[in-house]
């Protein structure tokens, strides 16, 4: 019977309490709990806490103190954290292990799939096989050797350019098209994340994927910008959109963008024809950026104000700001650090000399006037 | 008196700093550190690391403020949360309001640092005291699960690095 008790107790409690553990440190990771709750349990004070040899919590139980998870441990919520570098589980489940997200922060929940798998797929990665029993590239799984088709198979689609089920075989950017792979500056390179210059290529999403990643990353991202308390990034959110969805911005950092604007800047909607913006006029983008790897990660907020004439002829006497992810501000033109934006003039100057300055978005995204 | 005579002498010497640093080098400093904002904003991140890091390991608080939140978002660098909070601890003492939001914010998400909710009220009081609303907000969350005398710990604290700054 005891027998019995202690198994139900090694098999049903303690996983549920490392269970929970687990869970209370991940809600306080997501701020979405910043309480001690797990604290209570511990009291010394407790007499079951004593009494029990088998509580986690107990100092004379020799597995607590080694229980990164251990829910009373004072540093659990911390070592539960699956990006704390502590953790013993991190290198193989940690969406932070560069082998699993595709290294780097970054917003967890918000990560593309189809870019995650396929560098993960990526022979070239050192991850690829050794970390994930579950890769298809790893070739301990059976399904990888079976699949005459799975691009992580060395003798199929991927790096054999005749195989029929390779649907890229023929395609410039196919990383086993010999001409490929010997220009490192291959402009297909982000098809290839061997390619050196491939990481640094812009990464393109599907308009699906977009608008579901900027869906995901919204939240992420006002409450970044609110941390700079500046008007404007607290309130853009409730300005009027400009754009449809996110798209890509070469003029931005090859970043996924949305346009707003505010009253004053009604005539944004005009496009092209909407003449010289009045004082007050001021318009956002929000960011974010995309890595090879899936890996999506908050980028600045944009803002142009229109300031009264004769604030800034340089500038068509708009003022730049730029609010960073952790909430510093650099900009604003004629204000602290100006010099910092001078390059925003000279680029919307140079892309739209004669729209005062505004950049619009691809035809495709524009809202209806 | 003691104290009073090292703080004097403390200023004498960022007073001689300050006289020893050449106009020139802090106008090529903000001229290369807008060389890494833009490169930041071109998404060109090793760039970005190449302008910013070498600012923040001679003192440039604004550059090592930046350069934790490259360290935070595994820009250009690999991600380290651990680094991040290195930055903005050492951009906080130096009295840098964002920094010292951001490393509150660490503290109360354990990440990079240990879970400690008295540190993370300590840090975002002194972040609320220069008048940003984020931090108090946080804090005032903070707060609420903090006992009688973690508060009394965390304005203890308070008082100590805001004495130190």
């Amino acid at each position: 019977m005891r027998c019995s008790k202690t198994k139900l107790l090694s098999t049903t409690v303690i996983p549920l309490m490392v269970f929970a553990g687990v869970a209370a440190g991940g809600m306080a990771v997501t701020g979405q709990f910043i309480g001690t709750p797990a604290y209570a349990t511990c009291n010394p004070c407790n007499p079951c806490a004593a009494a029990n040899p088998c509580n986690p919590c107990n100092p004379c139980n020799p597995c607590a103190a080694a229980n990164p998870c251990n829910p009373c441990n004072p540093c659990a919520a911390a070592a539960c954290n699956p990006c704390n570098p502590c953790n013993p589980c991190a290198a193989a489940c940690n969406p932070c292990n560069p082998c699993a997200a595709g290294g780097g922060a970054g917003s967890l929940k918000c990560a593309v799939p189809r870019l995650q798998t396929a560098a993960a797929c990526n022979p070239c990665s050192p991850c690829a096989a050794a970390c994930n029993p579950c890769n298809p590239c790893n070739p301990c799984n059976p399904c990888a050797a079976a699949n005459p088709c799975n691009p992580c198979n060395p003798c199929a689609a991927a790096c054999n350019p005749c195989n029929p089920c390779n649907p890229c075989a023929a395609a410039a950017c196919n990383p086993c098209n010999p001409c490929a792979a010997a220009n490192p500056c291959n402009p297909c390179g982000a098809c290839g994340a061997c390619n050196p210059c491939g990481a640094s290529g812009p990464v393109e999403l599907t308009d699906a994927e977009a608008v579901k990643a900027y869906d995901c990353m919204l939240n992420e991202m006002r409450v970044a910008y609110a941390k700079s308390d500046n008007n404007t990034a607290v309130n853009y959110t409730s300005w009027r959109r400009y754009s449809t969805q996110a798209y890509l911005s070469a003029t931005h950092g090859n970043r996924y963008v949305q346009n707003y604007g505010n009253a004053a800047a009604k005539a944004y909607g005009a496009y092209e024809d909407a003449g010289t913006m009045p004082a007050g006029a001021a318009l956002a983008k929000d960011s974010f950026s995309v890595s090879a790897k899936g890996k999506v990660t908050v980028g600045p907020l944009f803002v142009m104000e229109k300031m009264p004439a004769g604030f800034y002829a340089k500038s068509d006497d708009w003022r730049y700001t730029m609010v960073m992810p952790n909430g510093s501000i650099f900009g604003a033109t004629k204000g602290a650090g100006s010099a910092k934006v001078e390059f925003c003039i000279g680029c919307h100057i140079s892309v739209a000399p004669d729209a005062d300055s505004l950049m619009f978005l691809p035809d495709d995204y524009r809202v209806s006037r | 008196m003691f104290r009073a005579r090292s703080e004097l002498v403390s200023l004498l010497c960022v007073l001689c700093l300050a006289c020893s640093v050449p106009a020139g080098a802090l106008a090529d400093d903000e001229t290369r550190f807008a060389e890494g904002l833009e490169a930041y904003d071109a998404g060109d991140f090793d760039a970005t690391v190449a302008a910013w890091r070498p600012l923040a390991e001679a003192g440039h608080v604004e550059a090592q403020v930046a350069v934790a939140g490259l360290y935070l978002q595994g820009l250009g660098v690999r991600a380290d949360p651990a680094e991040a909070a290195r930055w903005y601890r050492t951009a906080a003492e130096a009295g840098d309001a964002v920094a010292q939001l951001n490393l509150g914010d660490l503290y109360s998400r354990g990440l990079g640092v240990p879970l400690d909710l008295v540190e993370a009220y300590a840090w975002l009081t002194l972040a609320a005291e220069q008048g940003n609303r984020w931090p108090a907000a946080r804090r005032d969350e903070i707060a609420v699960g903090l006992s009688d005398a973690e508060l009394e710990e965390a304005r203890k604290r308070v008082n100590r690095y805001r004495s130190s700054l």
